[in-house]
């Protein structure tokens, strides 16, 4: 059994050794490893970060999920980056031309190492590009590109299937990141474990579930980090998390329990980290088993999201009252789309639908979303005030997921991630008739919905078509009734300065300082 | 005796057939499908078709299985669908880190266990016995999570002398193995303190002390020995239990053990990893229990002939 | 025999069967520390039979702006993260927390009981059958065992208990299966044998009240047991589902607001410690009291 983790003899033979010196456990209460010794200087100093899940691959367009993107992208570039407007930005492509609604050329940037010493060019992105549009994770991102031809050594052009002007968008997602040719040539097995990219760092060791090490890229074209080193360790218990980072024992953690907030806020060791995310949150009808909009639209009027906000997520998020897409993605319409709070209203609704006592199983996964339990609860307190039982049906997040793609819901709750940072792209895979996410089943704007992909990216034309559609499908249909918009939620030790993360949930660690 | 092991270990054989078996039928009834999860929002049936039919899920049951068998005959446990690392290496990264754990947990157990056992016997009904065999039965009472937070909260936070969680160096084994060890802990010195009580009142150790041996001696020499011959089945039993046993306290402190390593691969549908697993636990829980019985057999001289 | 005096027996038996139980319970009553168990459990038995009539409040109902308050003349235990009063939770939850753990004994205890009877009572094929597929069971890590249970039945407490149910199965079955073997070599079950009497009833009829106390031993204990175990199952978000209140479901959810809420997770806790720890002492009482050589 020939492994590329290749660490595992060595550990199993550490572990061994703690064995056969057991009776040394006494002494041998160090905290930690390497970390002890002598003050380093901020600019080599080590990021530990503690997250509530491992990595599952590393390799960008196979298995990787969202929670890989972190990771992927502190090692993998991509040709085009996004800023933090979310306007596309050169990254591995220095520049680009529409050709025509199906083509495109790219400019592939001089220079680039990577960490195998290789370089990059056109035929290197060609490679990668032709790579992930067969694979599982890229193929959804990527495969409107019908294929990827080569100009000259330093441009590639690629022919798309349909118009489609979000593709600078979905090539800036990791999933796009590029990947060493030889690597994928020699050993493209080994990429899940191994990954050999571009990045301002470069992978040094896994672990799975204890820690991943990677370190600074010495050999990067663009402005080098000052960390030398970052460390992630996955820490799935909560409470556990934040107890590792008030000890001193990580340096940031993502998703320290809400409710502690007053807690780090109290504490001078400790600072909360809340920063918009392209991702919301919303609670969907399957438009089959919930036929009767003013049932819905009685619904939606009694749900309190101020509340839930305040009160549940302590603030963790915004109110969802300007329509399903975060007002940082797209200019919000003058006249804020959203059903307002109005219990009486709702009452009233509910007696002129005739509907009587309405009971509803709501699907939901537990611990998925933040406090997505929490919150369901008070959704389910608040609809008894309109004679509407919720029944929570809280399942494992695997089974969840699949229960919503078989529309074998009636309620659902439901988060999209915008990764590629365009909201179109949610609103094609979501609310477009036929599309395997759309859970609701619904089909109202699918004529709208198509046109997006005409028209040019960021234009207020585009944005107000985007509007229009929300507003048919959350005022008019009532398919979906907006929750919150989620945010990006960490908390850091007083030590570590400059962390921030983008709208797309990644980080950037480009200014990061840890003082010790 | 080498015939006994070899029938033992000939049993095993039908055993991990079953059980495996158990294990498709129990993973393709429950909900939830893999490849749903593995691709996620880019579920398209097109995708889900193709990625079922790489993995080979596409097949009958039956078929499946059949060549898990042939694939696990020859050592081959197949690959994670989600890390794409082979099965074997899972366990292996895994498997040690369990049962260095679960081993210092035991000894722990044992240690404190058959002493608080015996002193308990020795001064049975006295405040002594009482106070011990209520705090013993006050650790088996707490829900082994909700212990390992407070003494996170304790020990990592309060009095920082213990890493809040991890792997890799004796004091981040303290906290966990501690956790681990209350519940064998608890159960080890029931089980001494019931059968002190019971040696003690037979012929031998009375014999033993009318003979006017002084009663440290007949204690520890005559009464112990054979005291600790049913400790050690439930050692065995409780071992295996440990092993796999120890997700929630891996998952409280953030442990790489198998346990949490089935609980993910359960939660993510990893249907190989699942496999691979409670095979191998199967396998340790059995070869743990057929070293006890060989060491039962070794301590108890009327089960020699047997 | 005749059947005259097969009767005549069976009444002689229950007279001896009765100051039995006089004596056992002297005996019992002698151990200090299983009375105040049993005392404990009483009452906490009563507040769960009393709960919707004696809880201050209801369990359900929230108030979002009192949220996690500590204990204070109006809610005397604090209130929980959606301002619900957890004294009155606690005492409603001692129903689903007390009917899961009987559940799982229920469970494990027919069916085990049952397979132990059969098999100690026909012996041969039957025997090494039935207790080959207890091994089989036995040989499953038992937590995981559950996990995977709950995972294809789906997260309900009922499930959990039922997962948990089936992991006691095999203790039950080695138990009984051994005190039965015990058992019918005695006169009685021959006796009975001999005037005609089927196997079944014999079983029921003349066996199982003679390994009753094995029986209760492992019962209280494995009570205990089962609240520990299901309460786990909760912490994986895999036992009762909200908004029932459940002590461990109670533990679990409260643990993320342990460091500056503790009293949602403490008082829940203490709850499930007291019920365990008195299950556990009556227990203990029962195995003092039957078991000769202790004493």
């Amino acid at each position: 059994m020939k492994h590329p983790g290749k660490t595992w003899p060595r550990r199993s033979a550490a572990a061994l050794a703690m064995l056969t010196s057991l009776t040394l456990a006494g002494c041998g209460l160090s905290s930690g490893g390497a970390e002890e010794g002598a003050p380093v200087a901020a600019e080599d100093a080590t990021l530990r970060v503690g997250m509530a899940s491992d990595a599952q691959s590393l390799d960008p367009p196979n298995f990787s999920l969202t929670a890989d993107f972190i990771r992927l992208d502190l090692m993998y570039e991509r040709l085009v980056k996004l800023d933090p407007d979310g306007k596309p930005i050169p990254g591995l492509a220095t520049s680009w031309e529409q050709n025509s609604d199906t083509e495109w050329t790219f400019t592939i940037r001089d220079g680039v190492k990577f960490v195998d010493g290789t370089d990059l060019n056109a035929e290197v992105v060609k490679i990668n590009l032709e790579r992930a549009i067969k694979a599982p994770q890229g193929k959804g991102y990527l495969g409107v590109i019908k294929s990827v031809e080569l100009v000259g050594d330093k441009q590639v052009k690629l022919i798309l299937s349909k118009p489609f002007s979000s593709l600078l968008n979905n090539l800036s997602v990791p999933v796009a990141g590029i990947v060493s040719a030889k690597a994928i040539k020699e050993n493209e097995k080994n990429l899940s474990a191994n990954p050999v990219g571009s990045g301002p760092f470069t992978f040094k060791s896994w672990n799975p579930d204890e820690r991943m090490v990677l370190e600074r890229n010495e050999g990067y074209w663009g402005t080098k980090p000052k960390l030398k080193t970052v460390e992630i360790v996955p820490i799935p218990e909560a409470s556990t998390r934040l107890a590792a980072l008030q000890s001193g024992d990580v340096d940031v953690i993502e998703y320290p329990p809400p409710s502690e907030l007053s807690l780090i806020k109290e504490s001078k060791e400790i600072n909360e980290l809340i920063e918009p995310k392209a991702q919301p949150v919303f609670l969907g009808f399957e438009l089959k088993q919930v036929p009767d909009v003013k049932v819905r639209r009685a619904i939606a009027m009694a749900i309190d999201k101020e509340a839930i906000v305040k009160d549940v997520l302590e603030g963790v998020g915004s109110p969802a009252t300007t329509g399903l897409i975060p007002p940082t993605m797209v200019t919000p319409a003058d006249d804020p789309i959203n059903i307002d709070y109005d219990l009486e209203g709702a009452k009233k609704l509910m007696a002129e639908a005739g509907a009587g006592d309405v009971t509803l199983d709501l699907v939901l996964p537990g611990s998925y979303y933040l406090k997505d339990k929490e919150v369901a609860e008070v959704i389910k307190s608040q609809l008894k005030e309109i004679g509407v039982t919720a029944n929570l049906k809280i399942q494992e997040s695997g089974t969840w997921f699949t229960s919503l793609l078989e529309h074998k819901t009636q309620m659902y709750w439901l988060g999209w991630g915008v990764a590629a940072g365009d909201p179109a792209d949610m609103l094609t895979r979501v609310f477009r008739s036929g599309a395997v996410n759309n859970m609701s089943g619904y089909s109202g704007a699918d004529k709208e919905i198509d046109k997006l992909a005409l028209l040019p990216i960021k234009t207020p034309e585009r944005e107000s078509l985007m509007n229009d559609i929300q507003r048919k499908f959350i005022e008019e249909d009532v398919v979906v009734v907006p929750m919150y918009y989620s945010t990006n939620f960490y908390a850091t030790r007083a030590e570590v300065e400059g962390f921030h993360t983008t709208k797309s949930s990644l980080w950037d660690l480009s200014g990061v300082t840890v003082k010790k | 005796m080498l015939s006994y092991v070899g029938r033992r270990l000939l049993q095993l054989v039908p055993l991990l057939l079953v059980i495996s078996f158990v294990i498709f039928v129990a993973l393709e009834m429950a909900p939830g499908d893999p490849v749903t999860l593995l691709l996620g929002q880019n579920a398209s049936p097109e995708a889900v078709a193709e990625l079922s039919a790489k993995l080979g899920l596409d097949r009958p049951l039956l078929l499946q299985y059949l060549s898990f068998v042939t694939d696990a005959v020859q050592g081959d446990l197949g690959v994670s669908y989600r890390s794409g690392r082979e099965v074997a290496f899972e366990l292996a990264r895994t498997t040690g880190v369990s049962a260095t754990l679960a081993l210092t947990a035991m000894i722990l157990a044992v240690l404190i266990g058959v002493t608080v056992g015996i002193v308990a016997a020795v001064k049975q009904y006295t405040f002594i016995d009482t106070v011990t065999r209520v705090g013993v039965l006050a650790m088996v009472s707490l829900p082994v999570f909700w212990l390992a937070i407070l003494m996170i909260i304790g020990f990592a936070v309060k009095w920082p002398i213990f890493p809040a969680f991890g792997w890799g160096t004796y004091g981040h084994l303290v906290l966990p193995a501690i956790a681990l060890s209350t519940y064998p802990l608890a159960v080890i010195a029931r089980l001494t303190r019931s059968s002190m009580l019971e040696v003690m009142s037979s012929d031998y150790v009375r014999t033993a002390r009318a003979a006017g041996l002084p009663e440290r001696t007949v204690v520890m020499k005559y009464a112990l020995k054979n005291a600790l011959v049913p400790v050690m089945t439930v050692i065995g039993l409780q071992f295996g239990g440990l092993i796999g046993g120890a997700v929630l306290t891996e998952t409280v402190f953030g442990i790489p053990g198998i346990g949490r390593l089935i609980v993910t691969a359960i939660e993510g549908r990893d249907y190989p990893v699942v496999r691979g697993a409670v095979l191998l636990g199967t396998v340790v829980f059995v070869l743990i229990n057929l070293l006890v019985d060989m060491l039962y057999k070794w301590a108890d001289p009327r089960q020699r002939g047997v | 025999m005749s059947a005259a005096v097969a009767t005549a027996q069976s009444a002689q038996g229950a007279v001896q069967e009765r100051s039995a139980w006089k004596e056992t319970w002297t005996m019992f009553a002698r151990n200090r520390a299983a009375l105040i168990g049993l005392v404990i459990l009483a009452v906490i038995i009563l507040i769960a039979v009393l709960a919707p009539w004696i809880a201050p409040h209801d369990p359900t109902a929230q108030n979002l702006s009192l949220r996690r308050e500590g204990p204070n003349a109006g809610a005397w235990l604090g209130r929980d993260e959606f301002g619900r009063d957890i004294l009155s939770r606690i005492m409603l939850g001692a129903r689903a927390t007390l009917l899961a753990a009987i559940g799982v004994i229920v469970l494990s205890g027919v069916v085990g009981t049952a397979i132990g009877i059969v098999a100690g009572y026909r012996g041969g094929v039957a025997d090494s059958l039935l207790m080959r597929s207890v091994d089989l069971v036995l040989s499953f890590p038992y937590f995981l065992l559950a996990i995977l249970i709950v995972a294809v039945a789906g997260p309900s407490l009922r499930n959990a208990a039922i997962a948990v149910g089936i992991t006691y199965i095999p203790q039950y079955a080695r138990v009984v299966r051994g005190a039965t073997m015990e058992v019918v070599g005695k006169e009685y079950v021959e006796a009975a044998h001999a005037s005609g009497v089927r196997g079944f009833r014999i079983a029921f009829k003349h066996v199982l009240p003679n390994i009753s106390a094995p029986i209760i031993v492992i019962t209280t204990v494995g009570l205990a047991l089962a609240i520990v175990s299901v309460s786990s199952l909760s912490f994986l978000g895999l036992g009762a589902q909200p908004p029932s209140p459940e002590w461990g479901a109670m533990l679990a959810d409260g643990r993320q607001y342990v460091a500056s809420a503790p009293h949602i997770s403490i008082f829940p806790g203490m709850a499930i410690l007291l019920t365990v720890l008195a299950l556990n002492l009556v227990g203990d009482g029962f195995r003092d009291t039957f078991d000769p050589t202790l004493r």
